[in-house]
C-alpha cells in the first residue's frame, strides 16, 4: 500500500529560548506556533488540528482555532515525536488538513506553569519516589552504573558525550552552554549524582517550539519559505513507569522497538541516515541510543563517540544543536531535537552539515518510560 | 513528620505495605508467570487473577546505584547518599537507599550482596538495604 506523503511545512522555536522570565509557558508555545505557521504563509484559521502537552483546549483557545483533531498525548519529553506520528495518521485519513504541534515550557522561570505535583499512588510514587529522588538527575541516571559495569567502562565514558556535543554547541549561537569542553572540564565540574557531573546533566531552561504538518499535495499549493521536509517514517513504544522498571538496565526496549518501526516505515536502515538526534537529558542516553538504534554494537557507543565519529567532521553527526546537554532543555526537550532535525534537512542549522538528506530523531520520555522516533528526509 | 515523601498505598498494594509493617517483604505470585511487581490484581502476562501472595527472602544484589549530592524532600541534611536498585534473589527489582557503608563510589559495586531492613517513616515501613550481616538501621 502506498501512503500519502506527509510533510513539515513550518518549524520554529520561540523567539527567545534559555532564560525567558517574561513569557508564560503557553506564550512560548503560541509564539513558536505563529512563527512556524508563518513559514507556510498560514494563519490560525487555516489550522484544523493541534497537538501538545499543555492543555490542548487552552492551546486551541489561545492560538485561536477550533480543531477537529486534538492530541494531548503526554508520555514525557518524547511526546512530540508521538504527536508527529499521530498527525501523520490523522492527515492521511482525512481527520485533519493542517496540524500544528506545539511545545512551550517555562521550566526554569516557572511563568504561568502549574506547580509540579507528584502522585504518590502510582508505581513510581510508591516504590521509587520515597527514596530521596530529588529530580530526574537522581532517577533517570540510576541504570547507568549497570551499563558501565557490564562493558568495563569508567566515568569518562559519560564525559566524552558532553565533550563531543560541546563542539557542536560552540557553533550554535542560541545554545545555553557554548564553551568547547575538555574531559577535564567535565570531570572537574560539580558533582550532582555520582557518576554524573553538572556538565553531564541538562540545564533547565525556558522555551517553545512548533511544527506544522500537512499533506505533500496541499503543501504544493502553499507559499513556503523552505522546501517541505518529508516525514519518512515514525515509531513509538510506551514501555511503562520508568528506570527501575526497565526489563534490562543496559538497553532500552522502547528505543529498540520505536526505532525499528521508524526504520521499517521509512524503508531505511542505519546506513541511509546522514544525521542523528538522540534525546540527551543526561550523558548516558546517547550511549544507550547509539546501541539500541543499531548504529554501533553493544558496548561500543562510548568508543565511537570518543573517536570523534559523532562530532564535527565525523561520519555520523549527532546532536548537532549541542543536544539537551548544551543547547536547551525546558523539561520536555523532544521538540528541540525535532527542530534541529528539520533545520539540518532544510540546510539552515548554524552548525549545518553538508549534504544532509536524512535525519533520524529519537526521543525518550518519562525517564526510560517511553520512546518516539521520527525519520525526516528531503522531498 | 520526617518531611520525606510517603507512598500512598492503593487497594492493589495494600498487602505489600501491611506485610512491610511486619518487617516482611511479600509480593503477588502467579502460578504460571511468577512474581508480579508492582503489585496489581491481575497477572500482566496471562491476565489471571488467581494468584497468591508469597514472602521473599529479602536478599539481593545491587543492580545499579548513584550517589546523589542533592537531597530530595526530607533528605536535604543527608547528602550525599546512595540510591540503589536491588535485584532480589527471586527476581523482582526494588529501589532503596543503602546504609552501613561509607558513602563513596569505591565502597560498593554492581553485584554486591545486600539484605533488606525496614525504615519506619511516619507510620509506613519502607524496605531499605544494608550489606549482608550489617546491623545498621535508620
Amino acid at each position: 500500500m502506498t501512503y500519502e506523503e506527509i510533510v513539515i511545512v513550518g518549524a520554529a522555536e520561540s523567539e527567545l529560548i534559555g532564560i525567558v522570565p517574561d513569557v508564560s509557558a503557553t506564550g512560548l508555545a503560541i509564539g513558536s506556533a505563529l512563527r512556524a505557521l508563518d513559514d507556510a504563509g498560514l494563519k490560525p484559521s487555516d489550522v484544523d488540528g493541534i497537538a501538545g502537552t499543555l492543555h490542548v483546549s487552552e492551546l486551541a483557545l489561545q492560538l485561536g482555532v477550533k480543531p477537529r483533531y486534538a492530541d494531548g498525548t503526554n508520555v514525557g519529553g518524547c511526546s512530540y515525536m508521538l504527536h508527529v506520528r499521530h498527525a501523520v495518521a490523522a492527515l492521511r485519513s482525512g481527520m485533519a488538513d493542517v496540524v500544528v504541534i506545539m511545545h512551550g515550557e517555562s521550566g526554569r522561570s516557572r511563568v504561568g506553569s502549574p506547580p509540579m505535583a507528584m502522585d504518590m499512588a502510582t508505581a513510581s510514587g510508591q516504590f521509587e519516589r520515597p527514596y530521596g529522588i530529588a529530580g530526574t538527575f537522581s532517577m533517570f541516571t540510576i541504570p547507568t552504573m549497570a551499563y558501565l559495569h557490564k562493558y568495563g567502562l569508567d566515568e569518562t565514558a559519560l564525559a566524552h558525550v558532553s565533550v563531543g556535543q560541546s563542539k557542536w554547541a560552540a557553533q550554535q549561537p542560541r545554545a545555553l552552554r557554548q564553551k568547547v569542553l575538555s574531559v577535564e572540564d567535565v570531570m572537574e565540574s560539580k558533582m550532582i549524582s555520582w557518576p554524573f557531573r553538572v556538565l553531564e546533566c541538562c540545564p533547565v531552561t525556558d522555551g517553545g517550539g512548533s511544527l506544522v504538518l500537512t499533506t505533500a499535495k496541499r503543501a504544493a499549493d502553499m507559499d513556503l519559505k523552505y522546501k517541505p521536509v518529508v516525514v519518512a517514517g515514525t515509531g513509538e513504544l510506551v514501555e511503562g513507569a520508568g528506570s527501575s522498571f526497565m526489563e534490562d538496565l543496559t538497553s532500552f526496549r522502547a528505543f529498540r522497538e520505536s526505532s525499528a518501526e521508524a526504520f521499517r516505515t521509512a524503508d531505511m536502515t542505519v546506513n541511509d541516515i546522514d544525521h542523528l538526534m538522540i534525546y540527551d537529558a543526561y550523558a548516558h542516553v546517547p550511549l544507550y541510543g547509539l546501541e539500541d538504534l543499531g548504529f554501533v554494537g553493544r558496548g561500543e557507543a562510548s568508543e565511537f563517540i570518543k573517536s570523534g565519529a559523532t562530532s564535527p567532521g565525523g561520519s555520523l553527526p549527532m546532536n548537532t544543536n549541542g543536544g539537551g546537554l548544551m543547547y536547551t532543555h525546558t523539561g520536555m526537550y523532544g521538540m528541540f531535537a525535532l527542530q534541529e532535525g528539520v533545520r539540518q534537512i532544510r540546510g539552515t542549522s548554524p552548525a549545518q552539515v553538508e549534504g544532509v538528506q536524512t535525519s533520524f530523531v529519537q526521543g525518550v520520555g518519562g525517564m526510560f518510560g517511553a520512546a518516539g522516533a521520527v525519520v525526516l528526509r528531503t522531498q | 513528620m520526617s518531611g520525606k515523601l510517603l507512598p500512598n498505598p492503593t487497594p492493589e498494594t495494600r498487602i505489600y505495605w501491611e506485610k512491610t509493617a511486619l518487617n516482611e517483604l511479600w509480593m503477588p505470585y502467579c502460578q504460571t508467570d511468577g512474581w508480579v511487581f508492582p503489585p496489581r490484581f491481575h497477572c500482566p502476562t496471562c491476565a489471571s487473577t488467581e494468584f497468591e501472595w508469597r514472602q521473599l527472602s529479602g536478599r539481593g544484589t545491587i543492580a545499579s546505584f548513584i550517589i546523589t549530592h542533592r537531597g530530595g524532600a526530607g533528605y536535604q541534611d543527608e547528602v550525599p547518599y546512595f540510591i540503589i536498585l536491588v535485584d532480589l534473589e527471586e527476581g523482582p527489582r526494588l529501589v532503596g537507599n543503602l546504609y552501613g557503608v561509607p558513602v563513596e563510589p569505591t565502597a560498593v559495586e554492581v553485584g554486591m550482596p545486600v539484605e533488606v531492613f525496614f525504615e519506619l517513616r511516619d507510620g509506613i515501613h519502607l524496605p531499605q538495604w544494608r550489606p549482608v550481616g550489617s546491623k545498621v538501621t535508620v
